[in-house]
């Protein structure tokens, strides 16, 4: 389901980025690639994960606002309001912190995965952090089974 | 004097609850880790917390290295009139192969 959902998103991103502009330099053109598989991937999932919600949001200050729109398939200010949503959750958790003691090496995997994850360093318990991660991997195989069998069709 | 004893004992056990969870979301997570997963001869192996976190890392970053590639690759491949032309017939190609 979630395979079919975002080759249907992702070919609807592609069509809108090289609709903007015909004769794109090599690297625009990764970057939109790129960004489009992003965007639509993340767009599968982001009802019930904040790791999507951080690559949208993300999506949207880095590049085009009207562009990330058009192919996010949502409104600038549902947007917006997902964002704000992702930081008042991050506040409200932060002031309950509990002090578990861990081995310094496990500190500093769970410290290197948070910067891996988007939106990872706002994730404060490591129940969410894990399920994140498990979630954002699923995701990554099916973009990367997906993109894969793009690139052989074309070869 | 009590009720800090019994706050204390509250708080322990829901940090153990909380311990087995995540015992059990790495253990999970163990399932899907290719290195892992391949290396051990029953599911009931145990590894590390330690190095389900790590291999979890480098897949991680393995597969996000492949998205980076691939893209790079689509970027040679693709042009405005295989995506555009004849997209349901991609589409339908994509689909068919699982």
């Amino acid at each position: 389901m979630q395979k079919k959902e975002f080759i249907r998103k992702w070919m609807k991103n592609l069509r809108l980025c090289t609709n903007l502009k015909r004769n794109m330099p090599t690297l625009e053109r990764k970057s939109a690639i790129k960004l489009s598989a992003d965007v639509a991937i993340a767009s599968t999932r982001t009802s019930s994960t904040s790791w999507s919600q951080a690559v949208i949001s993300n999506a949207i200050k880095n590049m085009d606002k009207i562009l990330v729109q058009s192919i996010s398939g949502q409104k600038m200010h549902s947007n917006m309001k997902l964002c704000r949503k992702i930081l008042q959750k991050s506040r409200r958790v932060t002031t309950r912190k509990k002090v578990v003691k861990r081995s310094k090496s496990i500190e500093s995997r769970i410290h290197v995965l948070k910067g891996l994850v988007p939106g990872g360093n706002e994730i404060m318990d490591e129940t969410s952090l894990i399920r994140e991660a498990m979630d954002y991997i699923a995701s990554l195989r099916v973009q990367v089974e997906v993109m894969t069998s793009m690139a052989s069709l074309f070869e | 004097m009590s009720t800090r004893r019994a706050s204390s004992r509250q708080a322990a056990s829901a940090s153990r609850v909380n311990e087995q969870q995540i015992t059990d979301l790495l253990a999970r997570l163990q399932q899907i880790l290719p290195e892992i997963h391949s290396r051990c001869r029953r599911p009931s192996d145990k590894v590390s917390a330690s190095r389900v976190l790590q291999e979890t890392c480098s897949y991680i970053r393995s597969l996000q290295r492949e998205v980076g590639d691939l893209s790079d690759r689509l970027s040679c491949l693709l042009t405005t009139n295989d995506v555009e032309s004849d997209e349901a017939a991609v589409i339908r190609s994509l689909l068919m192969r699982d």
